[in-house]
């Protein structure tokens, strides 16, 4: 489903992403860990072709991405991506901000939209938030809006950044409940996170990011209980 | 001290009142849609990372907001007489007006668009828009959505503004009023006449932009 191979990616002269490599297949759930700074933000920004590459492959599904061809407007509607900050469009209601890239990208009807929207935010657990703006919602309710929005364009692969980290400790549960009912549905996904109980409940596999490279992936209970890596040990006890 | 009144003077000349309101109308309407244009563009200009666009939108509106509506339009008028542009009247108070309510609805704009950072741009790409798409359905239309009530409110102040133009004798609503007062020395009676009608007016332009702000953001992209 989802295919990195050999990856570079340079800011200016910082040498961001060192040769990235890796798979991950149909249903699979992998976990990023990694310190700030590591390169995780920039894997999935690359992936979703936010962020061009300099040097190797991606692909998805099949398809090559390429942040500076117009295809890769068709590769982002088939991945959808949870941004740490939220980014729901503010002027928007939690029904407007999954209903509108229904209508603009996907060119449904208005009917149609809301009733696919209806749908999502009623997966999400937000049924009675319909028509609330942004900044009448809690953190973890906008996260969850946020969740919706990426679902109600079918995607093949969800990326997940640190979406949990901006949350106050008692929201983080119910976002956390959300992603774990996706996972158990079958759902690709690809979440970076420093929740380790999340983790360990919910993926198949963690990568370890250390300085632009993978210093070391396996199963879950691996990576935890018998990390090789150095300093995945000194990470893992930091986070502890 | 007695004063009679002589209402028939005015309403003898109602014609001439309707037709001055007329001008005023297409005059500040006018330069209420071009100022438009020209505040989303500037507001833009002041948002971007390039310094030059900064600047030249920072000075335009603090020249325009630190300064008179009276002295702009002299400027203006007798600005374009010494670069040896011969304009009628009418189009120099056009020119100034969308002047002055450019800058004025710039900032508030901007203060709209402001609330709008990148990474709702960056949710709308990865949504798969285009960046066209972002920059219509996540930045304007939601801007001009919430800013709609004080760009009205700006509106209906250039609106009346325009009356300061019969001083460079752009043929307007006040202009006519002071041309009747001239002949006939009803003052009073004629400027009762004329405050109605800016009255109405900007009613009528209220009017006008709930209707359109009903209209075009709601229906056409809300799903209310
Ligand atoms: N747009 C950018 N321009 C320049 N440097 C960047 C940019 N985005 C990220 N970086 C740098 O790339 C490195 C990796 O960042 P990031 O992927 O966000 O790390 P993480 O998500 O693991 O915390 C950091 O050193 C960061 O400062
Ligand atoms: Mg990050």
């Amino acid at each position: 489903m989802l295919e990195l191979e050999d990856v570079h990616k340079w800011f200016g002269n910082l040498h961001v992403l060192k040769g990235i490599s890796m798979t991950v297949s149909r249903g699979e759930v992998v976990v990023v860990i990694g310190r700030s700074g590591s390169g995780k933000s920039t894997i999935l920004r690359c992936i979703n072709g936010l962020e061009p590459i300099q040097q190797g492959r991606i692909m998805v599904d099949g398809e090559v991405v390429d942040a500076h061809s117009r295809h890769v407007r068709k590769i982002r509607e088939e991945v959808g991506f949870v941004f740490q900050s939220f980014n729901l469009f503010p002027y928007y209601t939690a029904l407007e901000n999954v209903s509108l890239a229904l209508k603009i990208v996907k060119k449904m009807p208005l009917a149609e939209a809301r009733s696919i929207a209806e749908e999502m935010l009623a997966r999400v657990g937000l049924s009675d938030k319909l028509d609330a703006y942004p900044d009448r919602l809690s953190g973890g309710q906008q996260q969850r809006v946020a969740i919706a929005r990426a679902l109600a364009m079918n995607p093949k692969l969800m990326l997940f950044d640190e979406v949990t980290s901006a949350l106050d400790p008692e929201l983080v549960g119910e976002v956390l409940k959300v992603m774990q009912d996706l996972a158990e549905g079958g759902m690709t996904m690809v979440v970076v996170t420093h929740e380790m109980g999340f983790a360990r409940r919910v993926a198949d596999r963690v990568l370890f990011i250390h300085e632009g490279q993978i210093a070391e992936e396996g199963p879950t209970a691996q990576i935890f209980t018998a990390p090789r890596n150095e300093s995945l040990r000194a990470f893992i006890e930091s986070i502890l | 001290m007695s004063y009679t009144f002589h209402w028939e003077v005015p309403l003898r000349n109602l014609p001439q009142f309707l037709w001055g309101a007329l001008a005023t109308l297409e005059m500040s309407g006018v330069a209420c849609l071009l100022g438009l244009l020209v505040a989303v563009c500037a507001a833009l200009a002041r948002l971007s990372k390039h310094r030059f666009l900064r600047g030249a939108a920072t000075a335009y509106v603090e020249a325009i907001r630190n300064t008179p509506f009276i002295v702009q339009l002299f400027y203006v008028y007798f600005g374009l007489v010494v670069v040896g542009v011969n304009l009628e009247a009418f189009s120099v108070a056009i020119i100034t007006l969308t002047i002055n309510c450019g800058a004025y609805s710039t900032e508030i704009i901007r203060a709209g668009i402001q609330s709008i950072h990148r990474g709702q741009t960056e949710a709308g790409l990865s949504l798969g828009m285009t960046h066209w798409q972002v920059f219509r359905h996540v930045i304007l239309l939601p801007t001009l959505r919430v800013v709609w009530p004080p760009l009205a409110s700006q509106f209906i102040a250039t609106m009346l503004g325009s009356s300061v133009a019969s001083q460079i004798s752009a043929e307007e609503l006040t202009y006519a009023g002071m041309m009747l007062e001239s002949r006939t020395f009803r003052t009073f009676e004629i400027f009762f006449f004329i405050t109605i009608l800016y009255f109405l007016m900007a009613r009528l332009f209220s009017f006008l932009f709930s209707l359109t702000g009903h209209k075009v953001f709601r229906e056409a992209w809300g799903q209310l």
